[in-house]
């Protein structure tokens, strides 16, 4: 019983780590990255497009 | 912190100059219009800003506009004028430019090492005396020259010295010299040096003009009347005049300081792969060799290992988790969900490596260029800029920089119609689809690979052709391509851009591929009432079989293909990794034949591309209309091109 607890709760905690690290790599790349993030309001470019000023 | 702005000629070795400098990447290519925008990075505690490369300040090109504006507004501390020594000249023109802005302006004689096979000789000195400028001869990709530039960056920042003014013919001269004696001269914005202005008011300069207030009627008229004599006078128009005498200086100034040695005639390769007939072939049997290498060669080994190795991992690790008595909803999102979807499109990977390799070579020895001089007949003769080959080749790595390098095209409508055709050229994120298709239906027949980019080209070609006929206007023009020569690629150039394209494609497996792998296989598992079910009851089943249907004419009208074509909108990949968690790979052939993996592969080509390229459609066309009117355009082509490869496929095969 506590094998099943133990092994079911690591896996959980792999999927868990697994999916919460690839959330947050989309979040970190789609607020640094290129225009790929870019908003179409006044202020909501990216970081690189902010800089060029070149978003249409 | 002060500010170094990089400035130069497109292709003049910049962004590699930039990146020794910083320590940084940035994408280097072997062509023209590398930079779109500008980068930024440290030197020595200093800003340095890589700006796109121009040919001169005139404010005709996004590229000429946006760096004259950060030169004119932002005052740089100093101008590194990046020189490509092997075109002196024509290099200094832009030089005759910079030197009237007013900033202490440094100039990088770059490429070197290639003076001495090109028979030049520059005397470095003289060049300094006659520009007034420090010149410091550097090759920026063998990294020679680069600690005295940047000592001189260092003393010309103390110093701050100001460069000489080029002077034009006497008969020009006094134009200027009354000009800026006149009182209307002080109203110039802050930051603009009054012989520059004086010039860009002879010139009828529209941006200059706008940022000024209007003149008294005795100055206006003095100035329609140097500008009637001007012309007059040289029998052209002024800006021309201008552009005249700058090149004059410019011609002088590289007779006094350069020596020319006679070369001994070469082979030339480009007579073979620019020539009328010659050209294309050769493209097309240089791609066919890509493709046999990396797909056919290098692919047909790997694959069916890294295949093993992952189905070995699933059963193993499916069975541990058996014996440990793990939930089957945990056992079944780790080895049915992530192992199988992520597994899935990372098997693709050392073909991919090769191939990315494949094609950083063509481009780094400047191949990649002829294949944008060749086509920019074709490209004009179908509306197209002849700029829009740089995205169109650009988009064979990724269709998102493909789309924003469009801003370099002036026409509106050749700069919309470039966005809408620049998702057809396959991108790598589809690669691992035609790499799964061609390897279960088409095994030993890599030559379907470049067919592939011949449809994508095809589909450009005829959606131009069509925007061609429907415009009225019918807008044309010149394209300025200078072809670079070609030079044996740099390795590390040719490392960083393998490296990150796939390191970029691993990531995206981590991360979208991953999530949507475990989305699929929870939807694939359970029913709306969230029971545990059979595929063929899930959720997923029950909402791929609403749009099935409309893919029955292209033969694979079933859910699993239509959801993976779904999921394929957050990033083409998935798709492999969709079909793999409810399909399953090796069972392929149940559900695809030869004639619909085709139409697959067909529909998957020309269809809309994934969410960012969508997202970055958008921002280019400025409009959801047009964005709307582009994805239904695209996915209509793409399902029409699909019926009839099927139809033809069936009827010949």
């Amino acid at each position: 019983m506590l094998t099943a607890i133990i092994s079911n709760t690591i896996v959980a905690l792999v999927i868990l780590a697994l999916i919460t690290f690839a959330i947050k790599t989309l979040r970190k790349h789609s607020k640094e990255e290129g225009c790929a993030s870019c908003g179409t309001k006044k202020n909501s470019a990216c970081k690189g497009c902010k800089f060029a000023d070149s978003c249409h | 912190m002060q500010t170094i702005a990089l400035i130069g000629n497109p292709n003049c070795g910049k962004t590699t100059l930039f990146n020794t400098l910083t320590g940084t990447t940035a994408y280097v290519g072997n062509w023209p219009g590398v930079t779109v925008e500008k980068k930024e990075g440290v030197v020595n505690g200093h800003r340095i800003l890589d700006l796109p490369g121009i040919y001169s300040l005139s404010p005709y090109s996004p590229e000429e506009k946006l760096s004259r504006r950060y030169i004119l507004d932002e005052q740089p501390d100093l101008i590194i004028d990046v020189i490509d020594a092997t075109n002196l000249e024509r290099s200094l023109y832009l030089t005759t430019q910079l030197a009237e802005l007013g900033r202490p302006l440094l100039l990088a004689l770059n490429m070197e090492d290639l003076l001495e096979k090109e028979g030049i000789r520059i005397d470095g000195k003289r060049l300094s005396q006659m520009t007034g400028c420090p010149v410091v001869q550097i090759s920026a990709s063998k990294g020679t020259g680069i600690s005295s530039l940047l000592e001189e960056i260092e003393r010309s920042l103390r110093e701050k010295k100001l460069p000489m003014q080029p002077l034009f013919s006497n008969f020009i001269e006094r134009y200027i010299t009354t000009i800026i004696t006149d009182d209307y001269l002080h109203l110039i914005p802050k930051g603009r040096q009054m012989r520059w202005a004086a010039i860009k008011l002879l010139e009828a300069d529209e941006l200059f003009l706008s940022s000024m207030p209007a003149p008294p009627q005795a100055f206006q008229t003095y100035i329609e009347q140097a500008r009637k004599d001007l012309t007059e006078h040289y029998d052209d128009d002024v800006q021309a005049i201008i552009i005249d005498q700058r090149y004059k200086v410019a011609e002088h100034i590289a007779k006094d300081c350069q020596i020319k040695t006679k070369k001994e005639k070469q082979f030339n390769f480009d007579n073979l792969a620019t020539s009328k007939f010659g050209a294309i072939p050769l493209f097309i049997a240089i791609m066919a060799a890509v493709f046999y290498l990396s797909i056919g060669l290098v692919g047909g080994y790997t694959t069916g290992w890294l295949e093993s190795f992952f189905a070995f991992a699933s059963v193993h690790i499916q069975t541990f988790a058996d014996a440990m008595q793990v939930h089957p909803l945990l056992s079944g999102i780790l080895v049915d969900g992530i192992i199988a979807g992520v597994g899935a499109v990372l098997t693709f990977v050392p073909q991919l490596f090769v191939l990315f390799l494949l094609l950083s070579l063509l481009e780094d020895c400047g191949y990649m260029a002829r294949i944008a001089f060749i086509m920019d007949r074709l490209m004009r003769s179908m509306g197209l800029s002849g700029k829009s080959i740089i995205p169109l080749v650009i988009g064979t790595g990724c269709s998102v920089p493909a789309i924003m390098s469009s801003r370099t095209i002036e026409h509106q409508k050749q700069r919309e119609l470039t966005v809408i055709v620049t998702p057809f050229i396959p991108c790598g994120a589809k690669m691992p689809v035609f790499a799964l298709m061609l390897t279960y239906f088409f095994p030993g027949k890599w030559f379907i690979a470049p067919l592939i980019y011949l449809l994508g080209i095809a589909a450009v070609v005829i959606t131009g052709l069509l925007a061609r006929a429907l415009d009225k206007h019918k807008e044309t023009n010149a394209f300025i391509l200078e072809l670079p020569r070609y030079q044996i690629p740099a390795a590390k150039n040719i490392w960083l851009q393998t490296k990150d394209r796939t390191l970029g494609f691993i990531e995206k497996a981590g991360t979208i591929i991953l999530l949507s792998s475990v989305i699929i296989y929870l939807l694939s598992s359970y029913s709306f009432t969230l029971q545990a079910v059979d595929a063929e009851q899930s959720m997923l089943a029950i909402m791929g079989r609403l749009i099935s249907p409309l893919f029955a004419p292209l033969g694979f009208g079933f859910w699993q293909a239509s959801v993976a074509l779904l999921t394929g909108i957050a990033a083409k990949e998935s798709i492999v990794s969709t079909l793999s968690v409810t399909i399953g790979t090796s069972s392929l052939s149940a559900f695809f034949t030869a004639d619909t993996a085709l139409a697959y592969m067909t529909f998957i080509l020309l269809s809309s591309p994934c969410i960012a390229a969508i997202s970055a459609m958008f921002k280019e066309l400025g409009s959801k209309r047009k964005l709307l009117f582009a994805v239904l355009w695209q996915t209509g082509f793409a399902y029409v091109a699909a019926l009839l490869i099927r139809s033809a496929t069936l009827l010949f095969l």
